[in-house]
């Protein structure tokens, strides 16, 4: 999977590395199970901060998408919780973005088709 | 064969094959199939009608240029084979490599500022500051066993061990007249360049794996062909750096002359510069391959001043890949960078001020004299200064090549030992003689330090002897 970074983005970069392992989980691309970089190899690779990644592991893990333990490193959890609804923060965000696409002229159909296509992991 | 004849035959043999490396590095003729066009990254718009054919244009350029200015280094390099005199020849051998390491890059830059420009036209900024990283293989791919380079680091090591129990005379050997612990040195000076190598070699294997693709297998592919071809040549380079050792510290036991340590530094030189051709071809044999798989393209170029210099402050890696060449860089913008970068400037000038002053003491001629009940040999800053009372017993040599002389510190000119010496398996000797005099004198002092010393010619060193008597 391949993670892309945007140095000059205003979203911190541990938070497009955090979204973007999310994205990854959804879409199929890490699988449960399957093992993640160590913080100094994914810092190495990446050039930045070992409490970069750390923090978005660390963030990662209180959200319940990976599990990390000494031996093993971290790794995406088997049976991420399903908590069936959606947090305050995340459709404040929709809402942006709906609104945004709408006052773009972008019709409701194609955001539709564009959140069922993500939504089934295409 | 003279010393400086063959000083200039290893500098031609040295300096020939580096231009011709760095020529079919920085101007390759197929850029199409390169990751970077003189310093600029291979972008997929770059192949696009129209603007195939201006980076075509900016590619020939700078390629032909650079032939012109290829030919005339080599056709200058083999001029100065003719230099007399090894000082001036080393001078004059600095300055130019310098020169020509520059010159050479000059149209590689001019073409990397036009290929900026270029993309400045086609409006290819919008990856400023985007990278890419394979989460699948972060930190996977690498291509150095430990088993591999322990071995040769041993060899070595048991070598260095050998010539020391020469030098300390737990066993003997004929033709080995140990002087002070300048084996042990010189082989154990080798055998830490196998450490460097390998400690490199290890730097190499941990730098960041390229993404090229958006398939991980790709990528994996792609990045462990480049490091098992980059391990090699490290691995070539430790084989080829213990072999040396190994056979230099074998002559020095059984068969020690100039010309024998000479033959093997060149064979040496020569099959460096064969193993980099190789590591080369097979690069960018590797290019090639993958070229048509190239869909991901990092834009960092801005970070790349002149297209060759990595200064970038977002990263925190101080290694970094090459953009041109062999082997790694370091980022400048890092602070360790900077200190590095720093000490590397300070070496090139302190190289520069010593070869000058290695100028100065070959054409200083020494002078010998005797006055106010005080000998004084004098050169430059260096002064031996022995009072006639100090002086046990005197002795005039007429053949200077009957000693064996082996420097321990010091000046080993062919007109100028000046420093301490072994003679005649004595260590601890303070020479400051003109070898070509021939003539000298023995001087024992009462402290038991051992003078062997003379004037620029045979008159002046009689002269002093006849008032020492």
């Amino acid at each position: 999977m391949i993670i892309r970074i945007d140095e000059l983005s205003d979203v911190p970069i541990y938070q497009q590395i955090r979204n973007q392992i999310v994205m990854g989980i959804s879409s199929g691309d890490l699988e449960g199970g399957e093992q993640l970089p160590t913080v100094r190899a994914l810092a190495l690779e990446m050039g930045i901060n070992t409490m970069t990644v750390s923090k978005a592991y660390q963030l990662l893990k209180s959200e319940g998408y990976i599990m990390t333990d000494r031996k093993n490193g971290a790794r995406i959890r088997s049976n991420i919780e399903q908590r069936g609804s959606m947090s305050t923060a995340n459709r404040t965000e929709l809402k942006r973005i709906v609104s945004e696409a709408r006052l773009s002229g972008i019709p409701k159909e194609e955001v539709l088709k564009l959140v069922e296509e993500y939504y089934g992991g295409v | 064969m003279k010393m400086d004849s063959l000083f200039g035959i290893v500098m031609f043999i040295c300096i020939v094959p580096v231009l011709l490396i760095n020529f079919f590095f920085l101007y390759p003729k197929k850029w199409k199939e390169r990751k970077q066009v003189l310093g600029v990254n291979r972008r997929k718009e770059f192949m696009e009608e129209g603007t195939v054919e201006k980076v075509s244009e900016i590619a020939s350029k700078a390629r032909s240029r650079a032939v012109i200015i290829t030919v005339a280094c080599v056709i200058i390099a083999a001029l100065l084979m003719l230099i007399k005199g090894i000082a001036l020849q080393t001078f004059v051998w600095v300055c130019f490599i310098y020169a020509a390491l520059i010159i050479d890059m000059v149209p590689y830059v001019i073409g990397h500022s036009q290929m900026m420009s270029l993309k400045r036209e086609l409006g290819l900024t919008k990856e400023k500051g985007v990278s890419y990283v394979d989460l699948t293989n972060a930190g996977k791919i690498h291509a150095l066993k430990t088993s591999s380079v322990l071995v040769p680091n041993i060899l070595g090591l048991l070598e260095v061990i050998i010539v020391f129990l020469a030098d300390i005379g737990v066993f003997a050997v004929s033709a080995y007249k140990p002087a002070g612990f300048l084996g042990t040195f010189i082989i154990g000076t080798f055998w830490l360049m196998g450490i460097l190598i390998t400690v490199f070699g290890y730097i190499m294997d941990n730098l960041k794996s390229e993404v090229i693709s958006r398939d991980s297998d790709v990528n994996a592919n792609y990045n462990r062909a480049k490091k098992m071809n980059r391990a090699n040549l490290f691995l070539a380079f430790l084989w080829l750096n213990v072999i040396y050792t190994v056979v230099t510290g074998g002559l020095f036991l059984f068969w020690y002359t100039d010309m024998s340590i000479m033959i093997t530094m060149t064979a040496y030189m020569i099959l460096i510069m064969v193993g980099t051709a190789v590591f080369v071809f097979l690069d960018k044999k590797i290019e090639a391959r993958y070229h048509k798989e190239m869909e991901i393209t990092s834009d960092d170029d801005e970070y790349w001043i002149l297209g060759m210099i990595y200064y970038n402050p977002n990263d925190k890696r101080l290694n970094v890949e090459k953009r041109v060449g062999v082997g790694g860089t370091i980022n400048l913008a890092h602070p360790a960078g900077k200190l590095i970068g720093l000490i590397l400037i300070l070496s090139l000038v302190f190289t520069m001020m010593s070869v000058v002053w290695m100028g100065m003491v070959e054409t200083t001629p020494i002078k010998l004299t005797a006055e106010d009940g005080k000998l004084i040999c004098h050169q430059l800053r260096d002064e031996y200064v022995i009072a006639f009372d100090e002086i046990d017993s005197i002795e005039y040599g007429d053949d200077i090549t009957s000693l064996r002389v082996v420097r321990l510190s010091g000046v080993g000119m062919e007109n100028l030992l000046k420093g301490n010496f072994s003679v005649d398996g004595i260590n601890g000797c303070k020479l400051f003689l003109n070898p070509q005099g021939k003539e000298y004198i023995k001087i024992a002092t009462k402290t038991g330090t051992l003078y062997y010393v003379s004037g620029s010619t045979a008159e002046e060193t009689r002269a002093a002897y006849n008032k020492l008597k």
